[in-house]
């Protein structure tokens, strides 16, 4: 997939010199759209911004955050139980954009976006293609991205110095190095990663693409037990259990960048929206460097990239006043001062301007984050776990356990990810 | 058995049982004043300069203050209605010698929570209340009323007959019987069900989770806030997690004597 | 009420006074077990009809079978640690009426905490790799644990969890038990000779039954819903090694939004703690004094 591979040039010519003042930003003066929204570094930066909507549009906004398992737990609730107190969401579309739709809780944008509701500026084509092609399900756009994430492989530079160790060639490498790690330095946790359930296929994919494998066969039938695959989900299980820190199972990001931040692992693959997180640590600015997974043996990369989106609720009695609200915070300004603060952007325009890549050149690591995160958008694929329509947490459920019995040492990884064949084919549609 | 022995035992035993008890209370309270890169370092810093930046955190950045009060109106009033149902309720069960209200009470409490959540959530809404203080301090009278009811029924239980009786022949009635007669016999135990209940209301998560609103989130529900991609904050959650505890610390400090007498939950009747 | 069964004048009904608190039970609790049912019989979704389908699903789940194993599992091993280290605790507070204050408070304290802030307690303390346990542990000069990543183990720190915030509950209330028994069975039996352990063992621990029962009834329907410390610590793992009926129903309802199914969940395990309580009720009315 190519999320910005347009040139620069292009993109700019695509933006107007001047945005037409004709759009009445100020049509929904006096009403109120409520906002719910999973609390990541991009809900952080925005609440300190959302007065600037109110004073440009008069429209006032309500905001709840969750955490993502609250989150999750009470949208399911306001969707199922059809409020309509819910007009804005926060939306995962690579896990559920599908099962949102036929369900019927995601409102149609594709009318609002070709209405006199948007301001000519707007631009949907800039959010690169398959930013886009997320939120589309069938002919509807149901909702626009936010942000473009992935998992990066984080290493501490003056520990591999130290050692005389470079950043691994290959995937299958990694073994070596954590073991000339652990020699070299006790003191230090060669390798931390996610093992809590459900939260493993967001690492774990770029092992198994890496790797040769796949989530389904060459027939399109869904399966883990592919060489490729039980290798990448061996080279992920092995490295956590000889080498990651203990009680890896019930690791998620929070441990994981606690450990890394605290200078006490030396390698990791895990979110880029947690770097400006591990920059304000004592020390780490120095000492951590950021780069794309390594390849494969036979040099194929293909890691994970994703993005959150924003939707406007089925059920919302203000779809139009909750549209002005989607433009204004994924449009071009709103993505310009976010990408400031560490918010990688969704639109082509924005990731390759001037402003980004200033701030990109500040430092050592911001210059290979934005490297990074320019190549993962460019190699990169959205899917980590069987391909589903609707039953996608439940396909990274059993994912998880596999890996988990490999970490545990329960289990080999061909054994485990064979022995759950019959369970992932029954969630294809 | 010399004295110096018969207080040594006792001391040293319960010494060790408070420790056991109050460690973990204890080190979430220190975790809160550490920077929040502190509270996970290993090995874990004893001496350290105290800060008070994530109270700031907590209570300038976000509306902890507004959540927290939220969560004494909704805990208060579903008290106040869990008792003015359970008392009268409590009073005619034990005058009646009934046995099963009791146990169908009870199983109000018997239903795992989250199967309360998406019916309740569908009922508030079809009756506009989702999101309404009035919501949430129904769905947590049904936690606070039959704790009240179990709570009470011993006093009621002990109280002679003759009190009612007494009443009677002077021409009362029950509702007149019971406030006149009855309650300032049994306060102590009125006492105990309505610590009970209020500390049993501010605790609980899940229904507030679903049914609270913009302006009704309780501070349980928003002490989750502090974990996020991006945006984990241990110490302030610490801190939020110290601030919740506190009421239900003070109550039971405050009450700790009523509440060593109050707990039989009938138990030592037959 | 009194025990002895009074045949005078009852003249008086108060029956009436019950109605407000039945309103709130019909109104709450019985509408939306209602819905569940309905749910569970697959209500409300064409694609499997009304029947029995998702009880059928049901026995055939190896998940299912598991998440009731686990939650007897913890059931029970909570329960008796429970019940003994309560009765200890409750024979050591009557012993030394000494207690007061701050110590007294410290001891109660733990069960009048939010579930939720005793799970955010163990996530910080007993991470293997961040947590002050494992310190404590290898400052003591033990190898350190892995406590709830461990899937032999977690069942089992949840359990420990669990007793060290219930614990002074059950204490509490049989102490309750212990203040009420009558002091001419204590005298009688010091004349008999019978002191310390015996005495506990053929003495108060019989008189305590009804008690204990008590504390069993209110500790098993909160142990076998077991809900708020898993979902914060473990949320089921690692593998399933924690995975309750409650927290699988959740996953059911909230994750996978498989609410039919999930609702059929939810009734068995209603219909377990329902169970339950009736087991203990019947035991208590054979043992009662």
């Amino acid at each position: 997939m190519r999320f910005f591979a347009m040139s620069a040039v292009l993109a700019l010519a695509m933006v107007p010199a001047h945005a037409q003042d004709g759009f009445d930003w100020r049509k929904h003066d006096g009403e109120t759209v409520n906002l719910m929204l999973n609390n990541l570094a991009w809900t952080q930066q925005m609440r300190d911004r959302l007065d600037e909507f109110t004073t440009k549009t008069g429209i006032k906004l309500r905001v709840e955050t969750y955490s993502e398992e609250q989150y999750r737990a009470r949208l399911t609730t306001l969707l199922q139980g059809g409020s309509s107190d819910l007009d804005v969401f926060m939306t995962l579309p690579s896990r559920e954009a599908p099962l949102f739709q036929a369900n019927g809780w995601y409102a149609d944008l594709t009318s609002l976006l070709k209405g006199d509701a948007t301001d000519p500026a707007f631009e949907y084509e800039d959010f690169s293609q398959a930013l886009r092609d997320s939120g589309v399900v069938g002919e509807t756009v149901t909702s626009l991205p936010i942000n473009v994430e992935g998992p990066l492989f984080y290493w501490r530079k003056d520990v591999f110095e130290k050692c005389g160790l470079e950043k691994p060639a290959n995937l299958e490498e990694l073994s070596a190095t954590a073991a000339k790690l652990k020699e070299c330095d006790s003191a230090i946790t060669p390798w931390a990663a996610r093992g809590l359930r459900g939260t493993v296929g967001y690492p774990l994919g770029g092992f198994v693409y890496n790797s040769g494998g796949d989530f389904k066969d060459a027939d399109g039938k869904a399966t883990l037990c592919l060489p490729g695959t039980i290798k990448g989900i061996d080279l992920y299980g092995s490295l956590l259990r000889e080498y990651g820190p203990p009680g890896a199972t019930n690791h998620t990001f929070t441990q994981v960048i606690d450990l890394l931040a605290q200078g006490r692992v030396a390698m990791s693959n895990e979110s880029s929206n947690e770097f400006s997180t591990l920059m304000r640590y004592p020390g780490r600015s120095e000492d951590i460097a950021v780069g794309v997974l390594p390849p494969g043996a036979d040099g194929t990369s293909k890691p994970i990239v994703i993005n959150w989106s924003l939707a406007i609720s089925g059920k919302s009695q203000k779809q139009e006043a909750a549209w002005y609200f989607l433009q204004w915070a994924t449009g071009k300004e709103v993505q310009n001062t976010l990408a400031q603060n560490g918010i990688a952007p969704s639109r082509v325009s924005v990731f390759n301007g001037d402003d980004f890549k200033a701030w990109a050149s500040e430092s050592r690591p911001r210059g290979e984050w934005l490297e990074a995160l320019l190549e993962i958008s460019q190699t990169g694929t959205s899917l980590y776990q069987t391909p589903t329509l609707t039953r996608t947490p439940e396909a990274r459920e059993i994912l998880s356990s596999v890996v988990q019995q490999v970490i545990l040492g329960q289990n080999d990884a061909e054994a485990a990810a064979c022995a759950v064949t019959e369970q992932v084919q029954a969630l294809q549609d | 058995m010399d004295n110096k022995q018969r207080t040594l035992l006792p001391t040293v035993l319960f010494s060790l049982g408070a420790i056991i008890f109050m460690s973990p209370i204890l080190w979430m309270a220190l975790s809160s004043f550490k920077s929040p890169l502190e509270v996970t370092a290993y090995p874990p810093s004893l001496v350290f300069e105290p800060t008070l930046e994530n109270y700031e955190e907590l209570f300038g950045r976000t509306e902890f203050l507004h959540y927290t009060w939220n969560s004494f109106v909704v805990a208060g009033l579903s008290t106040l209605l869990g008792l003015v149902l359970a008392i009268p309720a409590a009073f005619a069960i034990s005058w009646h010698r009934m046995v099963w209200p009791a146990t169908v009470s009870l199983f109000a409490r018997m239903a795992p929570g989250t199967l309360f959540l998406l019916p309740w959530f569908i009922m508030f809404s079809n009756l506009g209340l989702s999101g309404s203080y009035t919501a949430l301090v129904l769905a947590h009278a049904v936690v606070t009323m039959p704790l009240a009811l179990w709570i009470l029924l011993p006093y009621f239980d002990g109280m002679p007959r003759e009190v009612v009786e007494s009443g009677q022949i002077d021409g009362c009635r029950g509702p007149t019987i019971l406030v006149r007669l009855v309650l300032p016999m049994i306060y102590p135990g009125v006492v105990v069900a309505t610590i009970m209940s209020f500390v049993f209301s501010w605790n609980y998560f899940l229904f507030a989770l679903a049914l609270s609103g913009f302006d009704t989130k309780t501070a349980i529900v928003a002490s989750f806030n502090f974990i996020g991609e991006g945006t984990t904050n241990w110490g302030a959650l610490m801190a939020a997690a110290t601030v919740i505890a506190l009421p239900p610390l003070v109550l039971t400090f405050m009450v700790q004597r009523w509440l060593v007498a109050g707990l039989s939950f009938g138990a030592v009747k037959g | 009420m009194p025990h002895q069964p009074q045949t005078g004048q009852t003249a008086m009904s108060v029956r009436w006074m019950m109605i407000p608190a039945v309103i709130l039970t019909l109104a709450m609790v019985v509408f939306p077990l209602g819905y569940a049912v309905y749910l569970g019989f697959g209500g409300g979704s064409p694609a499997t009809g009304f029947g029995v389908a998702n009880f059928q699903r049901l026995a055939a789940d190896p998940s299912f079978w598991s998440a009731l194993r686990i939650t007897f599992g913890l059931f029970l091993s909570a329960l008796v640690l429970q019940l003994v280290l309560g009765t200890a605790l409750a024979l050591l507070l009557n012993r030394y009426d000494v207690v007061r204050g701050l110590v007294r408070t410290a001891i109660l304290s733990p069960f009048m905490l939010p579930p939720v802030v005793v799970g955010m307690i163990a996530i910080v303390v007993l991470d293997p790799g961040l947590g002050a346990a494992n310190w404590i542990v290898q400052s003591l000069g033990f190898a350190p644990l892995l406590w709830l990543a461990s899937p032999n183990w977690s069942l089992l720190v949840i359990a420990l969890i669990d007793t060290w915030q219930w614990t002074p509950f059950v204490a509490l209330i049989v102490l309750g038990g212990l203040q009420s028994l009558p002091a001419r069975v204590y005298e009688a039996a010091e004349i008999d000779g019978a002191v310390g352990f015996r005495r506990f063992w053929h003495i108060t621990l019989p008189l305590l039954g009804p008690t204990l029962l008590t504390a069993a009834v209110l500790r098993s329907v909160d142990l076998l819903r077991f809900f708020d410390i898993i979902y914060i610590t473990t949320q089921g793992g690692p593998g399933n090694s924690t995975t309750t009926l409650n927290i699988y129903a959740y996953k059911l309802g909230f994750d996978f939004m498989d609410v039919g199914y999930a609702a059929a969940v939810m009734i068995v395990l209603a219909l377990l703690v329902l169970g339950s309580v009736l087991f203990f009720a019947g035991l208590r009315k054979r043992v009662s004094w």
